[in-house]
């Protein structure tokens, strides 16, 4: 029981005439070692909901609890909470601005106030995970490519060794191999060192393929919640809120409609050609 | 001849160091030559790093050719008395929307482009009229850029460049980093001003699906134009674009890794009804 998100709403602009519900009643539970993708348009409160729960926003109301403590209650550490549940913002490479790669990293744990030795060594691990080795160290985080600066920016994170790790829209802007090279980072981290992961798109295409539990946003409130085949059931919904489910969704239940019994269960490519094919071969 | 040509276009990032010496040289294009017709609809695919921004970039002028020549309409892009001229025939639109607003309020960004150009003012008045029409946007004239969505800005700074009467636009990624909405939003308007104005449209971007409708698809790597067609001719490829680091639509993989498991299906499959049609045809 990693977090648990109670009766959650955030305000902006309360008792003014610009009044509005960012988070209206979202419940949520998180386990450990789970590997979630949280889905919504533009505007429909996703990121608002990744920044409680590491208490950068406040609640207007509602309760937030890691691992069965309320992060509301009075002299609960944020400073904990922090290095615990790490976050990495949108476009997160233009927060680098350290001389070096390896300085860049180093920061998160110098401010933790560890010993120098034990930040080179996670500075070390963190970027090792990241896949960047040590000719990268003395590097300017400025000259290297986005995808690269992108990692960087990932390490600095991990070197503060969270057991949460929430990612707003961490392929934004890089090109399909860029991509899959984060989103495999991403997948790694959660299998080797069990870290909790909350992955934050807008593309159910990325996402079916890594997480096991899919929750969907819309307006502020938490409408969808499950695992991928089964939120994909609901394309037609999800279509009308401007998000859009596979393409491969599309060709099954358009097979179906025709006649054709390909099971409803298929999201992914792979999936789709055996289903297919087990069909063709009958 | 094309109302843009490239030929043998090359160009060099030089990196200096301290004392003035060359460093580092990157080169960003090896030789590039592409004509492209005017009135059509070309989309250029790549990684990042193929060289595809930078072909973007020696469309106005905005870089120059460390060797061969860009002509749009004829003119020279390195003559400097042309520059002005090549500017108002090509116009370009940037990836991040933020960074092409400058006006306080939606109309007079619009306006920005033509006012610079000398145009008398209720002349105008009539461009952007007509400009924001023709993006969808004149309901959201008298209001702030910043309260927009991204979809929305983009289509404003697509109308600024409409203003100055273009006869190509040239789009650098214009959808990166908008959702699928906003995605949406922006392919429609540009395919609308492509169609109804006549505009030639170059859109650069590393989504495919973006491209499907496109009449013609231009792979870029390593500074080399690699491959060159229409979308079904270049889709067929699928593994050739898979080693240019390029993806294909979800419904073009699933038919070609259908097909090397035996299925008879045709090359260059791009849109779900194609798929669902014969494999209805072939299950049934």
């Amino acid at each position: 029981m990693a977090i648990e998100i109670k009766n959650l709403n955030h305000i902006y602009g309360q008792d003014t005439i610009f009044q509005q519900y960012a988070l209206k009643n979202v419940n949520l539970t998180i386990e450990d070692g789970e590997f979630i993708g949280l889905i919504g348009h533009t505007g429909s409160g996703k990121s608002t909901l990744t920044q409680h729960l590491n208490g950068l926003l406040k609640a207007t109301d509602g309760d937030i609890l890691y691992n069965g403590e309320s992060i509301y209650r009075e002299g609960y550490s944020m400073k904990t909470l922090r290095s615990k549940v790490g976050l990495v913002f949108q476009y997160p490479e233009h927060q680098l601005f350290e001389v070096d790669v390896f300085s860049d990293v180093c920061f998160g744990p110098k401010n933790l106030g560890l010993s120098q030795d034990e930040i080179e060594t996670r500075a070390k691990e963190a970027l090792d995970l990241v896949g960047l080795d040590e000719s990268f160290y003395k590097q300017s985080p400025f000259e290297l490519s986005g995808g690269q600066k992108r990692r960087v920016a990932i390490a600095g994170v991990l070197a503060m060794k969270p057991e949460v790790l929430i990612l707003d829209e961490p392929t934004a802007g890089l090109d399909p191999k860029g991509r899959d090279d984060i989103l495999g980072l991403v997948e790694k981290l959660h299998k080797e060192q069990n870290i909790t992961i909350i992955l934050v798109s807008h593309s159910m295409e990325d996402v079916a393929k890594y997480v096991s539990r899919l929750v969907v946003m819309n307006q502020g409130e938490k409408v969808f919640d499950g695992t991928p085949k089964d939120v994909f059931r609901h394309y037609k919904e999800l279509e009308a809120m401007g998000l859009a489910a596979p393409q491969i969704t599309y060709v099954v239940h358009a097979l179906r409609a025709r006649g054709i019994m390909i099971s409803e269960d298929v999201t992914t490519v792979e999936e789709a050609r055996d289903e297919i094919l087990k069909l063709w071969r009958k | 001849m094309g109302i843009i040509r490239a030929v043998n276009l090359i160009f060099d990032y030089i990196r200096h160091d301290e004392e003035n010496d060359k460093e580092e040289i990157n080169h960003a294009l090896r030789g590039v030559s592409l004509d492209i017709e005017e009135g059509s609809f070309v989309a250029i695919l790549g990684h990042n790093g193929s060289g595809k921004s930078t072909f973007a970039k020696l469309m106005n002028g905005i870089l120059l050719p460390s060797d061969g020549t860009v002509y749009i309409a004829d003119m020279k892009t390195n003559d400097e008395e042309h520059l002005w001229d090549v500017r108002k025939t090509a116009g370009m639109v940037f990836q991040n929307p933020d960074n092409q607003i400058i006006g306080n309020v939606v109309e007079e960004d619009v306006g920005f482009g033509p006012e610079n150009m000398g145009v008398p003012t209720e002349e105008i008045w009539e461009r952007v009229d007509k400009s924001l029409e023709a993006v969808g946007m004149t309901a959201y004239r008298l209001q702030s850029p910043n309260k927009l969505s991204g979809g929305q800005k983009q289509r404003v700074a697509i109308a600024g460049v409409m203003a100055m009467k273009p006869r190509c636009i040239v789009l650098d990624e214009p959808t990166a980093m908008l959702d699928p909405n906003g995605r949406r939003e922006v392919i429609k308007t540009i395919h609308e001003l492509n169609q109804q104005e006549g505009i030639t449209v170059l859109l650069i971007t590393h989504y495919m699906e973006e491209v499907i409708d496109a009449d013609r698809v231009v792979v870029m790597d390593g500074g080399h134009v690699v491959m060159d067609g229409t979308p079904k001719e270049v889709f067929s490829k699928v593994n050739e674009l898979k080693k240019y680091r390029l993806d294909v639509p979800q419904v073009t993989e699933l038919a070609d890794e259908l097909k090397q498991a035996g299925m008879e299906l045709p090359d260059g499959i791009l849109t779900i009804e194609e798929l669902v049609e014969e494999l209805a045809a072939q299950l049934s």
